[in-house]
């Protein structure tokens, strides 16, 4: 069993099996070795961990990715998501963020994917104007600008 | 927490899931998505090639795109008017063609035209579509060129610079001219290079290869300094008999520069470079030249030498004619080095001469640490890179007073033939103290199996070269370099046969084989081997954005 502790103080204690879900933590114990010490996460809180913890334990019996996905173009393309991932998802933005942060803070791929192809999801299909209004962006361009990349990127627009 | 709270690299990853049309939906949200977002709306035409769009596009610069393959076709088949397959046999497959090439040529950001690749042919293909298009030249088919590069022989740069460039707003170009560098096949008169050069709208690196220069140099760099001081930054000029006179009026913005340079029969005596970073001298079989150009040189900003030497007897304290030696050409230059620059960081040099020294030579063709001294009065030096075919004869004492004097070593390299003296275990328990070295390289011979590790180390050293060392026990001696260097991942060496007899060279390229292959199967050096280091997300999505674009957009890289 692995204690980890979060930046508000709270100690969780996991299997390593499930802890190890994380690349972080998984060289930290390589290169320290085990200990009783719990391991600390400074910059991950501890409702967040929660959440992220729950994500591990449903997915830790999942084979390791492929080492040479980084030409895997195909990955890119498509935005499906398990329908456990897309329940454990259904979350507010401010907690999707927070996870998103943390999954990349602990280096853990599979659910980082998870959460950016959730936002790209939330995006796809939308106008600028929906898109402001969802994610409460201010919209800071003179409409000479907004003319002007209109123009230069005609070519993106779907006609 | 926000959308935008988010780090540039964590919503470039977010992008990189949407459609161009979505990206850009996004890019026109707000300035902070735009400048993230928009280069994603770019990466697809950008992997595509020039050459190749007077035809079709290359399937090998498509792979792993193919849907935006398809993609872009269908908006070009859109915008001729191509709708049903009806349509598609009415319109001419030369239209689709040429529509298809200003699809792809609006999108080009850098363009090379190179005649050694055989750019000459698709130059033509591109002229028959710009017909089709009613376009007057090709750079005007080009509105996004930014990098434009040129090489070839003076016909083929002369007719690539008369093109209209000016029509591009061009932010850098390149040039490279090579004359025929075999003998008796260069033009005795090269066709009007300085009068080419100034139909350019700029010029930031310029590169002309040639076997002699007869006098020419001058009008290039009277253009040079007159229409390009601002924007040239890299000059390299490789030919015999260079005249560095041309060199006084100033290049303000020059900052590198290589050159060939043999005696000193044509070096004035102040030369200024006052922007200068990087040297790279080319001497064949004399040193007096260099020595003159560096002792005229006034480059405050210089960091790093390089000195590429043809044969060793140039840096040989031997008099041809058998007269006593008076002084060490090799102690000599780098004293003056030591002396002008003594904030250098980067130092190199390489003796191009494979064959051993004639047998007059070898008794002294010997490369102690007495002559190499004045190397060590340069603290800040980062990378040393000393090749030689001399012998390269350091104790171990020769190798502590090194490391005590380049604290900041990163790269250390002084590969020569191996001596009666070659480092050994104390040596590198030594070598393994200093904080910043990854990459050694030195002949080096295992006469023990391993030596007792220093205290409170921590070596970072990631590759190891050997030279043409050796080896006595070859199993042993692994385990012995993966305790001391705790981060090795690779070793290499020089199995070139030495100046031993066949069969004991044999014997010795086998035990050194026998090393790489017994380090290599250590569990620990395999793991690190294969261990990835955290690299951002963007680029473990495979992101195609180069590290020009990242430092535009001022992503972590």
């Amino acid at each position: 069993m692995i204690n980890l502790t979060t930046s508000d103080n709270e100690t969780f204690t996991v299997d390593k099996k499930v802890a190890e879900k994380s690349v972080l933590i998984k060289n930290m114990l390589e290169d320290v070795g085990e200990s009783d010490q719990a391991i600390p996460l400074p910059n991950v809180t501890a409702s967040v961990l929660k959440k992220v913890l729950e994500w591990c334990e449903h997915h830790k019996d999942d084979p390791a990715p492929p080492e040479n996905e980084d030409k895997d173009d195909t990955r890119k393309r498509t935005t499906d998501i398990s329908e456990w991932d897309q329940k454990f998802i259904a979350v507010d933005q401010e907690m999707l963020f927070e996870i998103i942060l943390a999954a990349n803070y602990l280096d853990i791929k599979a659910l980082l994917d998870v959460g950016c192809k959730t936002v790209a999801n939330m995006i796809k299909g939308k106008t600028p104007e929906e898109i402001r209004k969802l994610f409460n962006i201010v919209n800071d361009f003179t409409p000479e600008e907004e003319a002007q990349i209109k123009k230069e990127n005609e070519w993106a627009e779907d006609r | 927490m926000q959308l935008n709270d988010l780090p540039p690299e964590l919503l470039q990853l977010v992008i990189s899931y949407l459609s161009p049309s979505s990206s850009f939906a996004v890019a026109l949200t707000c300035h902070l998505l735009h400048d993230i977002a928009i280069q994603h709306v770019w990466e697809a035409p950008r992997t595509l090639a020039l050459v190749t769009v007077g035809d079709r596009p290359d399937a090998r610069l498509l792979r792993g795109t193919d849907k935006r393959t398809g993609w872009v076709a269908s908006k070009v088949r859109r915008a001729i008017g191509i709708r049903s397959r009806k349509d598609e046999e009415r319109v001419p497959l030369s239209l689709l063609k040429a529509r298809r090439f200003e699809f792809y040529a609006s999108f080009v950001r850098s363009l090379v035209l190179d005649e050694t690749q055989g750019d000459t042919l698709s130059l033509d293909l591109v002229n028959a579509q710009l017909r089709h298009l009613r376009l007057s030249s090709f750079p005007s088919a080009l509105p996004r060129l930014r990098e434009l590069t040129l090489r070839g022989r003076p016909v083929f740069i002369k007719s690539a610079c008369s093109l209209p460039w000016h029509l591009c707003s061009l932010s850098y170009v390149k040039v490279s001219v090579q004359l025929g560098l075999l003998r008796g096949n260069e033009h005795t008169q090269p066709p009007g290079l300085p009068a080419t050069l100034t139909l350019l709208p700029r010029l930031d690196e310029l590169e002309v290869m040639r076997q002699r220069w007869k006098g020419e140099e001058r009008g290039i760099f009277d253009v040079l300094s007159k229409q390009f001081g601002e924007s040239l930054k890299l000059v390299t000029l490789v030919g015999l008999d260079f005249d560095a006179r041309v060199l006084r009026p100033p290049l303000p913005a020059l900052q590198d520069l290589n050159l060939m340079i043999d005696t000193d029969a044509h070096i004035p005596p102040e030369l200024s470079m006052l922007a200068l970073k990087n040297l790279h001298l080319m001497p064949i079989d004399h040193i007096s030249g260099s020595q003159a150009f560096l002792a005229a040189l006034d480059a405050p900003e210089l960091k790093g030498i390089s000195l590429t030497v043809g044969f060793l007897s140039a840096l040989e304290p031997w008099d041809h004619e058998g007269d006593p030696p008076e002084r060490d050409p090799l102690l000599d230059l780098l004293s003056l080095i030591a002396r002008k620059w003594p904030r250098l960081t980067e130092f190199s040099l390489h003796i191009s001469e494979m064959h051993r020294p004639p047998l007059d030579l070898e008794a002294s063709a010997c490369w102690s640490l007495t002559r190499l001294r004045p190397l060590l009065l340069l603290p800040l030096l980062t990378e040393v890179d000393i090749v030689t075919p001399a012998l390269v004869s350091l104790s171990d004492a020769d190798i502590a007073t090194i490391a005590h004097s380049w604290p900041e070593v990163r790269a250390l390299s002084l590969r020569g033939a191996v001596g009666e003296r070659a480092a050994s275990w104390s040596a590198l328990s030594v070598l393994a103290q200093l904080p910043n070295l990854q990459e050694l390289a030195l002949p080096i011979v295992f006469r023990t199996p391993s030596s007792p590790i220093p205290s409170g180390w921590f070596s970072h050293v990631e590759k190891l070269n050997m030279g043409q060392g050796d080896v006595a026990f070859p199993d042993h001696t692994a385990k012995g370099l993966n305790a001391l260097f705790p981060s090795l991942k690779t070793i290499e060496f020089d199995n070139r046969p030495g100046h031993h007899p066949r069969g004991d060279e044999i014997a010795r390229a086998g035990r050194l084989m026998r090393l790489k292959l017994a380090l290599e199967a250590e569990p620990e050096v395999r793991r690190r081997r294969e261990k990835k280091l955290p690299v951002n997300p963007w680029e473990r999505s495979g992101g195609r954005i180069g590290t020009r674009e990242s430092m535009e957009v001022g992503w972590p890289r």
